[in-house]
């Protein structure tokens, strides 16, 4: 049984590895993926790069015409400006050079850069792209930035709005409040 | 000034939580807090002063008794109006933080570092903006600009040009107010403003936080214009165009990316300003991925979000993600004591504890719990600083508490005497167990007890405790029984056991110790899961388990630790084993490992400044 799970997870890996090879093969240069993201722009993304996004996989897997032909890859929930953050961050991560502390300080300046609408948003994007690296460390991200902040700013920052009734709020509050825990 | 310090301090505010609550001990004098009743007071201590905070739903004042034990010295520090009703928490941080390390403090904004200010700004309805001079060690209100019609919806503070600064934000502007002489109100100057409209694409304005950023470009521009602002606040996007909002030409700055520089035309379309949006929601599986990566201790606070938020945080699914990792792992709980009366839990990775070097523990402060009563079967047992008789059940791999009803006595002249927390696996129930002594006359007394089922809450009385009472009160759960050791005379111990499910005593046979007990101290533990006895004598200590519960001939000795000088003979209570024999012991608070093959002792990592409590085995479980 585990046998069988396991080769029918590689199997799409396989298929994509060898889509790469072939790909390899036939063109000299280093072989492009043409993606088009929602607003209609075309990328050219070097196939090394493209093949990472789990949904460039899945859609080759389905239709594996489309890495050789001009057809374009839909990336339907992905703009063009988050493809443009998201090639960024692939292409510093996949640059053979980057140190560590490269990599570490790429990962802030890039995080600087984005406001909190701009960072969820790119957050759907690689969650829909399922960018595994990006998405983790975007989350994580997040996580460090609710961290150490109150309740209501959690509520401003994924615009929820509260639907607790005052009486609710005091009595939830009685509820966890006893204790008065500190966690370190 | 009276210097508060050590247990001095320890016992005058245990005194005044007395005064507080019951009104009858008058040791400490309370400030005259005004008309508004407090919902909450609590103490602390800054400065080396008594403070106290005192909380209403609108604010949060922080009084300082200068002169300790003066009531004329009682001094209002600063008062925090909330804004909105959760707020609280983050004022006492403020509080706290301002005691232990100033430059904690949040959104501190470290102005003329020379003057030595501090000033810190809150989000709140009503703009405060405290400053804390270092010097002077007080706090006072910086009086803001008067904003003009429009009410601010968003405030921060900034340096700008060496000047505190404001930047409000309304729907239509942003305006940066710079106070030019610090201090003076009439300083307060508008540098510019502009409509917010024009660049709303580009800031998002509802997370005034975004501003901070923004405004440091603007800082490190010379001239303050709008296309620069807007130049620089899209500068973040490197391969990106930037669009003038006055003069819509575009400007690409840095392209490095080979396909914005083919796309230029179609991008820059796509960048023209869109209309401002409400912030983005995330879908639930989304906000999951991102908590996993909180302590579980913030992600319980954030059921307080929403009732969706506490809904997805409920899910079965997220309760995988647990605090203290996955279940059955297993940690060995440790309890203290600390210099401020508080009650502090570590939890360490159990084979881990061992260790000398690299041991990472969980640590929380609880402002509530006395002592902890047991852990069983993945639920913590807390004793409650409320009254005698309020206990708690935590569960901390899902973060949640249960209150329960408390115990009454209803006698006079009585004591709580015993405890336990026990699992009663045939009726599938935790059960509470408290016993209360009361004397019949001056020579005998009684132990009623009392069993309270999870789920009951009803605290049903059982037969009175057989036997004398135990110098340890807290009883040792055994597959559901719980056990307490008590001693009748000086050479004689005996061990009695109450079964959860029928709610009866036996006493549990010892083993042939081959020695006379006088001068011998004896403990119950469970280690290894199982009822074990130390027998500790001054030259050597005895452990002794019980493999097969109930069983006299099943009780065999483990190993004898040596104490070959005098140096390590205090070191009775062994908390522990691991699989490879190694066996950790506690005197006070200090902690020591001996290794039961190579007959060894060293040192662990886990050495504690704080008062040792108790220890416990925690196996977790749903």
């Amino acid at each position: 049984m585990a046998e069988e799970t396991e080769s029918t997870k590689t199997e799409p890996l396989k298929t994509a590895e060898e889509e790469f090879k072939k790909l390899e093969i036939t063109e000299e240069e280093e072989s492009e993926l043409k993606l088009e993201t929602s607003d209609h722009v075309t990328f050219m993304v070097e196939a090394s790069i493209a093949m990472k996004f789990g949904a460039v996989q899945q859609y080759l897997e389905v239709s594996p015409a489309a890495s050789a032909s001009a057809t374009a890859i839909p990336l339907h929930n992905v703009a063009s400006r988050e493809l443009i953050l998201i090639l960024e961050y692939y292409r510093m991560h996949d640059w053979v050079d980057a140190g560590e502390r490269d990599l570490k300080e790429f990962d802030e300046r890039f995080l600087k850069d984005l406001n909190y609408e701009e960072l969820k948003e790119l957050l759907l994007a690689a969650n829909y792209l399922n960018v595994e690296k990006l998405f983790n460390f975007l989350t994580k991200s997040i996580a460090n930035i609710i961290r150490n902040k109150d309740v209501e700013f959690v509520r401003t920052f994924f615009g929820i709005d509260n639907d607790y009734t005052p009486e609710e709020e005091a009595a939830y509050r009685e509820e966890n409040a006893w204790a008065g825990v500190k966690f370190v | 000034m009276e210097r508060l310090t050590g247990w001095h301090l320890m016992v005058q505010i245990r005194a005044l939580f007395l005064f507080l609550r019951k009104e009858t001990y008058q040791e400490v004098f309370q400030p005259d807090y005004g008309q508004e009743t407090a919902h909450a007071l609590s103490l602390r201590v800054f400065k080396d002063c008594l403070s106290i905070l005192f909380q209403t739903w609108l604010f949060l004042d922080v009084w300082v008794m200068k002169d300790y034990g003066n009531k004329e010295s009682w001094t209002r520090l600063f008062r925090v109006p909330y804004w909105g009703a959760f707020s609280y928490t983050y004022a006492l941080c403020i509080s706290e933080n301002d005691q232990i390390l100033i430059g904690d403090f949040p959104f501190v904004v470290p102005l003329e570092y020379e003057s030595r200010k501090f000033v810190s700004g809150r989000l709140i309805d009503s703009w405060v903006i405290i400053s804390l001079d270092l010097r002077k060690d007080s706090y006072e209100e910086v009086l803001q600009p008067d904003y003009g019609q429009e009410p601010a919806e968003s405030l921060s503070l900034h340096v700008f040009r060496d000047c505190l600064s404001i930047i409000s934000h309304t729907d239509l502007f942003f305006d940066v107010w710079l106070m030019k002489d610090y201090g003076k109100k009439e300083s307060w100057t508008k540098l510019f403003d502009f409509l917010t409209c024009t660049i709303m694409a580009l800031i998002h304005f509802s997370m005034h936080f975004v501003f901070l950023r923004k405004t440091k470009y603007c800082w490190s521009a010379t001239q303050f214009t709008i296309q620069e602002i807007a130049l620089l606040s899209t500068a973040r996007f490197k391969t990106a165009i930037v669009l003038y909002p006055q003069n819509p030409t575009m400007r690409h700055l840095n392209c490095t990316t080979k396909m914005a520089t083919v796309n230029d035309h179609v991008t820059a379309s796509n960048r023209h300003i869109p209309h401002p949006q409400p912030p983005l929601t995330l879908p639930d599986d989304l906000i999951r991925e991102i908590l996993q990566w909180l302590p579980m201790k913030k992600v319980v606070q954030l059921c307080s979000v929403s009732k969706s938020w506490k809904s997805l945080i409920s899910d079965p699914y997220f309760a995988r993600m647990q605090l203290l990792g996955s279940p059955g792992s297993s940690h060995l709980i440790l309890t203290f004591m600390n210099v401020r009366h508080e009650f502090v839990l570590k939890a360490y990775p159990f084979p881990l504890v061992f260790d000398a070097v690299n041991v990472a523990s969980k640590l929380f402060i609880f402002d509530n719990v006395a002592w902890m009563v047991g852990s069983c079967d993945g639920i913590i047992c807390f004793s409650t600083k409320d009254q005698p008789g309020t206990f708690v059940l935590w569960n901390p791999y899902i973060g949640k508490y249960k209150k329960l009803p408390r115990l009454v006595n209803e006698q006079n002249q009585c004591s709580y005497t015993l405890y336990g927390f026990g699992y009663d696996s045939s009726a599938k129930r935790y059960k509470v167990i408290g016993g209360i002594s009361y004397a019949l006359d001056s020579f005998s007394y009684r132990t009623e007890m009392k069993v309270l089922t999870l789920g009951s809450d009803i605290w049903k009385r059982i037969g009175d405790f057989p036997a004398a009472l135990p110098r340890n009160g807290l009883g040792i759960p055994v597959r559901g029984t719980v056990n307490w050791l008590s001693r009748n005379d000086p050479s004689s111990w005996v061990i009695t056991s109450l079964d959860l499910q029928k709610d009866t005593y036996k006493e549990v046979l010892q083993p042939d110790y081959g020695r006379d007990l006088a001068n011998t101290i004896l403990f119950l533990r469970t280690l290894r899961d199982c009822l074990s006895i130390i027998f500790h004598t001054g030259d050597f200590l005895d452990i002794w388990i019980m493999q097969d519960f109930g069983k006299k001939e099943s009780w065999f000795k483990f190993f004898r630790v040596p104490f070959p000088d005098a140096q390590f003979c205090p070191f009775f209570n062994a908390l522990c084993i691991s699989e490879n024999d190694q066996v950790l012991m506690a005197w006070k608070s200090a902690f020591i490992v001996y290794d039961i093959r190579s007959a060894t002792f060293k040192i662990p990592q886990i050495q504690n400044g704080n008062y040792f409590l108790s220890s416990v085995r925690y196996v977790e479980s749903l």
